[in-house]
This record gives structure tokens, C-alpha cells and sequence, in this order.
């Protein structure tokens, strides 16, 4: 499994590089003077990258581990990079739409309690710590402005009447 | 001339200008510390309180909190392998490995000591520069700046580490990246999407936090544990042996101070590529150098020690032709106006104190910042011990804060995401990370002076003399980068 999401990524690169020359095709001469320039070089690299890697695979398939158990611990390990992606868009996504203040004491709070299965005391502390960190190091000392969420800034216009 | 230099020095310690300078250390370095935002962000929120000061306390205050921002930005990028400032990224390939290896307050004692002997450098080589700045600054003109760029690019070939194609692959699509946006010259609109957020092109901020900080997340929280299981040295011992190690290398802390003073100096090539330069010098000329990438105490000592440097280098544009030489000078250029100062050929007479002033003023301020922080360098390396689950909501909405304050886009949170699943996935399948960064700082300064350059000088633009000696550094860099890797494998296979 490991092998073949290199190849994937292998395969990403190369389409992404032989994407941007083609659109580089339609720029202004003067504006795809660079990215020809850079990208074609840049493409033949993508795939003689992505041909060593399928030759390795070729190869190495004679001394490989037993199938079983590489799949198990492959799928374990797929199973939590899923997990934590999860987490990571999660946290983005709670910015996104509830801001950075409630996404700090929140996010930090279910991550630790219910990923990491701390005890009370820890992920309160910790999630009022990264809150009392933002507020008054970040906003309050800094003046940083910080994102407030869509929810938040609907939920004040909804509210507060002029 | 002596009479200014020795008014400066006496106007550093005076009251009330040290304690504004403190006050700008203890900032400087806060700031510095927290991904994503650097000096320039020290400036900026300071700027205010100085139109009431007079001309020495507003340049302490600035100065204090701008010369020692990138010595706090080099603790994050040890420990968390999270660039505090986008120079620190350098400092990424040898600093992390260190904290890996047990061996993070060595790594950070000596970063620091780098950092302030590199700034004292910095600043004495500003003191030098006064009276030839005029001569040195006209020398570089576009040809030359391309030039710069290209050798800067032919480090990355150096620092690929094991796999040179992957690293020049790497390269060349920070370069792409770099290509997001409008064409400077003709406002062609090149990979944009019709989304006007990204008519400005990709900031650096944010691919370096979600390559690094996102990125080194994910494997710690998919790991579990900590980042290291062991800190070698207890107490001040490691930080004391990185101090030591500084010390003993004063000749390598010399040529990286001067390379980043130089580069520092011309304005329009950015100090970020300052460190890059300096690590690649490093590793090519360094005994050790085919070990650098596995932890290397040099790998941490150039390009810190450059890192500092390169402020005294740009003030010398700021201060001789009032031309900022970054964003940070910028908004300091901004201060010369508010206590009512021209820069410029007048000032090299009528303030030549104040010039001087500024120069101890930063040599002072990074050695404060360096003796701030070496206390608690052990105890700093010991969040490298910290469990990763506490770790990692706070350094993901760290990196969420400095990606969103770079301009106060919130489309720079998808930009930091997206580039975090990149790293993650360059991390697990061996592919070098910051040479991504080297292609993206380069790529803009190399295009606009490329298309200057041939409209000025046409295609002999680089017969100039300056231009040809970097033709020649580059293509030294290049022979030297495939001969070392040729060495290895063939080292590997025997």
C-alpha cells in the first residue's frame, strides 16, 4: 500500500508540472517565458523520477515482506493518517466558520479528551491555557485581528440591530 | 568620524533609550518565537509608540525588537521543526535532526551564539561599510540580481540531500509556485483561476508553516509520543556545548556573517536567501559537509550566524539611498519619517551619529536577546519531550494565526492545509522539503530582474564582470554539488 500511494504522489507531481505547461501555452510570450522554461526541464525530471520508483518496485518485488503482514501494519497506519487528516481539517474548518478564539478553547478541549484521552483536569487546562495565550499574548498585547468565523460575524449581524 | 561612533556607543546607554531597547528585545523575541510572525510584525505593532519618543528611544525600541526576531524564530524551528521567521528555514535541515538525535539545547546555545556574534559582525560591518556604502550599493544592478537568484537556485542542488533529482524536482516547483499570480511586467494573469486572492501569488509564510509545522505535526500525532525520547545534555551543559561549538567555528561564524552582510546589503534579493547561502557555503566547504542534513552543529552555526548579519547589511541601503532592502526596513523607513529624519547621502553627514547609534544598538540587542534565552535553552529543549497530543492543536493553530496574519487572508488557512498534506506526504516519501522554499523566495526576484535585464542590456546582460564572477560561483557550485553526490553513492555501493 505504502509503494503505491508513492506512486500516486509520483503521478500528482507529473500531472500537476505537465498541467502548468500546458497552461503556460496560453500566456502572453513574455509571461511564459519562465515557466517554459522551468516547467518543461521540470517535467522530464517528474517522470524519470516516476519511472526510478516503478523500476524499484519492479525489482524489489522478489525480496519483499510477507504480504500479510505489511498490509496489516499499512492499513493501521493508513487508517490513522486518515484520522488525524481528519483532525487537521477539522481545526481549519472550525476556524473557518467559528473563528479563532472559540476554535482554540474547543478544538483543543475535544482533540485532547476525546483523540488523546487525556483527563479533565489536562485538556481543560491546557484548552483554557491556549485561550487565555491567544486573548491576552496574541489580541490584547499584539492588537492582532484575528478571523472571527462566519458563524460568529452572522450570528452579530443578527443581533446587534443599528 | 570616531567622534559619532563614540556619541553613538554613549547614546546606547543612556536612559531611557536601554530600557526601550529591552523592552524591544523581550517583544522581538516573543514575536519571533511564534511561527509565522517575525521582525516585521515586531515593527509593525511597535511603530506607534514611538511618535511621542525622541530619534534614540523610537530606534532602540525598533531596533531592540528587530534584530534578535529571527535568534527567537531559530527555538521553533530546532525543537518543532516550524521556521519562527522564513529565514529560520535554513536552519531547519540540521537544527531538527539535532533535537531528534537528544541533542536540541546544543542546537539552540548554538544558534544563539551564532545569532549575536553573527549581529555583532552585522553591525561593525555596517560601521565599515559607511563611508564606501555609495560604491558598494551601485555595483548590483538587475543583471547582477539575476545572477544572485540563479546561484541562490544552484544551492538547491546542494542541499537536496540523498536524492539530487528529488531535490531539483522540489526546486523547481517552488519555483512554479513562485510563478502563482500576475506577470509583473505585463499583468498576465498565470495560474490564478479567475480567484483574485491569488492574483498576489502565494505567500511564503504559509507554505513554509504547512510544509514544516503541519506537516511535523501529523507524523508526531500518526507516531504518537514525543518528538525525541531523549535529551542528552541536562541542565546548561548542551546549551554551553553549542556556545562552545560557536566559538570554536569563529572562522565559519566570520564568512556567513559576511556573506549575509553582503546580501543583506543589496536591496531587492531579500535577507531570506541570506541563510540559504550561508548553509550552502557551509556544507560545501566544511570537512563534514557530506554529513550535513544528519545534525550537524555547522548546519545550525551558518545560516544563524548570517541570519543577524544581514540586518546590519540592510540598513546600509535604507540608511544611505532611504531604498528598503525588506518589508521590515519598509515600515523602519516609516520611523525616519515620524521623528522627521531623511535617509540619504545627507544623513551619512548631518546623523552620522544615529547611524552609528543604530548599528550598537542591533550588536547590543542581539547579544541581551542571546543572553535572554541561553538560561533556558535545556529548558526550552525539553518540549521536544512533551507529548505529542499536547503538541499539536497548539503549534496547528499557531501556524493557523501566522498564515491568516500574512495579509489577513482566511484563504491563507486553505493554502496552509493544503501545503501541510504536501509536506506530510514529501516527509514520508523522502522528498526535501525547503528547497520548495529556496525555489519559491528566488522565483519572483530572478523573473522581474531576468525580463529588467533584458530590456536594459539585452542578451549580453550577463557579460558584465560581476555577472560573469556569479556565472562562474554557480557553475563551481553545480560541478562541486554532482561531484560530492557522485562520491557518496559510490561511497554507499562500496
Amino acid at each position: 500500500m505504502k509503494r503505491d500511494f508513492r506512486h500516486i504522489f509520483n503521478i500528482g507531481v507529473v500531472l500537476v508540472v505537465l498541467g502548468a505547461v500546458v497552461l503556460a501555452m496560453g500566456f502572453t510570450r513574455q509571461a511564459r517565458l519562465l515557466p517554459l522554461s522551468i516547467g518543461i526541464p521540470l517535467l522530464i525530471l517528474a517522470i524519470a523520477q516516476m519511472l526510478i520508483d516503478f523500476y524499484k518496485v519492479w525489482t524489489d518485488k522478489k525480496k519483499s515482506v510477507p504480504a500479510e503482514k505489511k498490509t496489516r501494519g499499512d492499513r493501521s497506519l493508513f487508517l490513522k493518517e486518515i484520522n488525524i487528516s481528519l483532525w487537521v481539517l477539522g481545526l481549519f474548518g472550525s476556524i473557518y466558520i467559528f473563528g479563532f478564539i472559540a476554535t482554540a478553547f474547543f478544538y483543543t478541549l475535544l482533540y485532547l479528551k476525546l483523540h488523546s484521552g487525556c483527563g479533565w483536569k489536562i485538556s481543560l487546562g491546557v484548552s483554557a491555557g491556549s485561550l487565555v495565550f491567544l486573548y491576552v499574548v496574541l489580541i490584547s498585547a499584539f492588537g492582532l485581528s484575528l478571523h472571527d468565523g462566519i458563524a460568529i460575524t452572522a450570528l452579530r449581524k443578527a443581533f446587534i440591530t443599528y | 568620524m570616531i567622534e559619532s561612533a563614540m556619541l553613538g556607543l554613549i547614546k546606547v546607554f543612556s536612559w531611557p533609550a536601554i530600557g526601550f531597547m529591552f523592552v524591544g528585545v523581550v517583544v522581538g523575541l516573543i514575536v519571533g518565537i511564534l511561527p509565522g510572525l517575525g521582525p516585521t510584525f515586531s515593527l509593525a505593532v511597535l511603530i506607534p509608540f514611538t511618535f511621542t519618543m525622541d530619534a534614540a528611544s523610537a530606534f532602540a525600541l525598533l531596533l531592540g525588537a528587530h534584530a534578535p526576531g529571527y535568534t527567537g524564530g531559530a527555538i521553533t524551528t530546532i525543537l518543532l521543526n516550524t521556521p519562527g521567521t522564513a529565514p529560520n528555514a535554513a536552519t531547519l535541515f540540521d537544527g531538527y535532526p539535532m533535537t531528534k538525535k537528544g541533542e536540541a539545547g546544543r542546537a539552540i546555545g548554538a544558534a544563539l551564539s551564532a545569532s549575536a556574534i553573527g549581529g555583532i559582525f552585522g553591525a561593525f560591518y555596517l560601521m565599515a561599510l559607511i563611508p564606501v556604502m555609495r560604491p558598494i550599493v551601485l555595483i548590483f544592478a538587475p543583471p547582477e540580481f539575476f545572477m544572485l537568484a540563479i546561484v541562490g537556485i544552484t544551492f538547491i542542488a546542494v542541499v537536496s540531500g540523498k536524492s539530487m533529482l528529488k531535490g531539483l524536482i522540489g526546486g523547481g516547483l517552488g519555483l512554479m509556485i513562485g510563478m502563482v499570480g500576475l506577470e509583473m511586467s505585463t499583468s498576465t494573469e498565470r495560474y490564478t483561476f479567475g480567484n483574485l486572492f491569488l492574483w498576489d501569488g502565494i505567500d511564503l509564510v504559509p507554505v513554509t508553516l504547512g510544509l514544516f509545522a503541519i506537516a511535523e505535526m501529523i507524523e508526531v500525532a500518526v507516531k504518537g509520543g514525543s518528538i525525541t525520547e531523549k535529551v542528552v545534555e541536562s541542565d546548561l551543559g548542551g546549551a554551553m556545548r553549542g556556545v562552545k561549538d560557536s566559538l570554536s567555528r569563529m572562522w565559519l561564524v566570520f564568512r556567513c556573517s559576511v556573506l549575509g552582510g553582503i546580501i543583506g546589503i543589496i536591496p531587492g534579493i531579500g535577507g531570506d536567501t541570506a541563510c540559504f547561502f550561508a548553509y550552502g557555503h557551509a556544507r560545501q566547504t566544511e570537512k563534514r559537509g557530506n554529513r550535513f542534513g544528519e545534525g550537524m552543529v555547522e548546519g545550525v552555526i551558518a545560516p544563524e550566524s548570517a541570519n543577524n548579519a544581514k540586518e546590519g547589511g540592510s540598513l546600509v541601503p535604507t540608511v544611505a539611498f532611504g531604498i528598503p532592502g525588506s518589508a521590515g526596513m519598509a515600515i523602519l523607513l516609516g520611523a525616519f519619517y515620524i521623528q522627521g529624519l531623511k535617509p540619504g547621502p545627507q544623513m551619512l553627514t548631518t546623523d552620522l551619529w544615529l547611524i552609528f547609534y543604530m548599528a550598537w544598538t542591533i550588536a547590543l540587542a542581539n547579544v541581551i536577546g542571546a543572553a535572554i534565552c541561553l538560561p533556558m535553552a535545556n529548558s526550552m529543549a525539553r518540549v521536544a519531550l512533551l507529548p505529542g497530543n499536547y503538541l499539536f492543536s497548539i503549534v496547528l493553530l499557531l501556524a493557523g494565526i501566522g498564515a491568516y496574519s500574512t495579509g489577513g487572508h482566511v484563504e491563507n488557512l486553505v493554502v496552509v492545509v493544503f501545503f501541510g498534506f504536501i509536506g506530510y506526504a514529501m516527509k514520508k516519501y523522502d522528498w526535501p522539503r525547503p528547497v520548495i522554499i529556496i525555489g519559491l523566495v528566488l522565483s519572483r526576484i530572478a523573473e522581474k530582474n531576468l525580463h529588467l535585464s533584458l530590456r536594459l542590456y539585452e542578451e549580453t546582460f550577463f557579460l558584465r564582470p560581476i555577472t560573469l564572477l556569479l556565472i562562474a560561483i554557480a557553475a563551481v557550485t553545480i560541478f562541486y554539488s554532482i561531484r560530492s553526490h557522485r562520491r557518496e553513492e559510490r561511497a554507499k555501493t562500496k
